[in-house]
């Protein structure tokens, strides 16, 4: 007999024992008056009673070898969570170098010397993220970045994307754009190599704060001083309280940053008065 | 509180131990066999998503966290398998597979008149859970055979439990239907089980 349409769902959930007690009280004082419904509940029971049990199914002999055989050629994945947690921290480094390079483009600062060329530092220092974010960011953030980037200093998106690759071919984590005589200023004394992209410091935290210091005492503004762009991407921002160049964990996969909390800084050299 | 066995079994399948794998995949083998030939009509397919379905559990150990039970992650992979292999299959209809399979299952209760009405209302009902539409099958097999509350079933098959509720509801509905259509049980004694309200688990 078919229940009354309102308690069809209420008498399944009986039969099952997952009625609230509201619900069964309700269910209870309509059975009271309500033949059909008495019915179905009969009707429902009986159908339970028909089910099979898993108890009683039969597995086809050696299927449980069968399994063990596909396993053993097969590996475990690897566990997700440092996974997630370092996607995460690439996203949010993506997200924040995407706010900083707006910011630089909105506040573009008190550039002497070296930001006297605006479009470079700002594109300079969205390569550097680019590329830092690398791999592990995917191609869609990249080329967020690289469009922000653009769209900050005016440079074709495309432009970028090479300039990135010169970085990367040049084994550096940072790009700074500095003249000749802030370059000396700033950096005689500090391990450099020629590249054929340029000159290619390797620089600790401590040297870069030491650095940043003296370019202060000297007002040279070093690209940081825009914006914080620098110190987000590339080799990561040098903790001044850690006192160490402690990486926040890209330098595994930037090809110019080594294992030992150094920094690769390429110099973009810039005439002075640009 | 102590670890049961199976906790131990899967901390050591979980750090690569295949033996300990095997005595989960013994454990529940049959249940995960229940699932399987029902939600694949054909045989071959049925142990095909049944292995699939532990070779997924494998893969996935290092990263199963315990947050649903074992059982009910279990169960949502062999549905997953299932519905892959259906899939691949283009959905290839099982309606007119043969009885077989159901006819072979072991009766139980007492008395060979009872029983072999149960054995023929139990034919009837594989016949019929056949005939729903996958989601509705896949919830009253949970329900029915695996004895699964409403809420595992949700987490097994990633629905609200108000859609388990109807699926149960609507699939219950369309195997009576069935049952008492004509050429089923509503010329047998088994049909009056139902009809009558006098059927009993067993």
């Amino acid at each position: 007999m078919t229940p009354c349409e309102n308690y069809r769902e209420a008498l399944n959930a009986f039969v099952d024992g997952e009625c609230s007690p509201e619900e069964e009280a309700t269910l209870r004082a309509h059975l009271t008056e309500c033949e059909a419904c008495r019915e179905a509940l009969a009707e429902l029971t009986a159908l339970r009673g028909g089910f099979p049990h898993w108890e009683d199914e039969e597995v086809p002999e050696g299927f449980a070898d069968g399994v063990l055989q596909r396993i053993a050629g097969t590996p475990q994945q690897a566990p997700k969570k440092a996974r997630r947690k370092h996607r995460a921290a690439w996203a949010s480094l993506a997200a924040c170098l995407g706010i900083m390079v707006l910011l630089g483009t909105l506040f573009p600062g008190n550039r002497s010397a070296s930001s006297a060329n605006t479009a470079a530092p700002a594109s300079d220092a969205a390569v550097t993220a680019g590329q830092a974010a690398g791999p592990q960011s995917g191609e869609a953030e990249d080329s967020l970045t690289a469009s922000q980037a653009a769209e900050a200093g005016g440079e074709d998106p495309s432009k970028l994307m090479m300039d990135r690759a010169k970085l990367t071919q040049a084994g550096a984590d940072l790009c700074w754009t500095l003249t000749a005589d802030e370059e000396q200023e700033l950096l005689s004394g500090f391990d450099c190599q020629e590249t054929e992209e340029g000159r290619v410091y390797t620089l600790t935290a401590g040297d870069i704060e030491s650095i940043r210091a003296q370019a202060e005492a000297e007002g040279i503004a070093l690209p940081w001083e825009d914006s914080a762009v620098v110190y987000t991407t590339g080799a990561a921002a040098p903790d001044p309280t850690a006192g160490g160049g402690e990486s926040s964990g890209n330098s595994s996969s930037s090809p110019g940053s080594g294992d030992s909390g150094t920094y690769h800084i390429l110099i973009q050299p810039i005439e002075a008065g640009n | 509180m102590a670890e049961s066995m199976e906790d131990i079994w899967l901390r050591k399948a979980r750090e690569g131990d295949q033996d300990a794998f095997g005595c989960l995949v013994r454990a529940y083998e049959k249940r995960v066999f229940a699932l399987t030939r029902r939600l694949c009509a054909d045989p071959s397919d049925a142990e095909e998503a049944a292995q699939d379905a532990f070779l997924a559990v494998w893969q996935g150990l290092p990263n199963f966290r315990g947050e649903a039970s074992f059982s009910t992650w279990l169960y949502r992979l062999t549905v997953n398998a299932c519905t892959d292999i259906l899939r691949r299959r283009q959905r290839r209809s099982g309606l007119d597979e043969p009885l077989d399979q159901a006819e072979a299952l072991p009766a139980r209760g007492p008395g060979p008149q009872e029983a072999a009405e149960r054995k023929e209302l139990r034919s009837a009902i594989e016949a019929g859970l056949r005939q729903l539409p996958e989601d509705y099958r896949t919830a009253l097999i949970l329900r029915e055979i695996q004895q699964l509350s409403y809420e595992e079933i949700a987490a097994a098959t990633g629905v609200e439990l108000g859609t388990v509720k109807s699926r149960i509801s609507r699939g219950r509905g369309l195997l009576r239907k069935f049952l008492t259509g004509p050429g089923n049980l509503s010329d047998s004694p088994a049909s009056n089980r139902i009809e009558t309200g006098k059927g009993g688990r067993g």
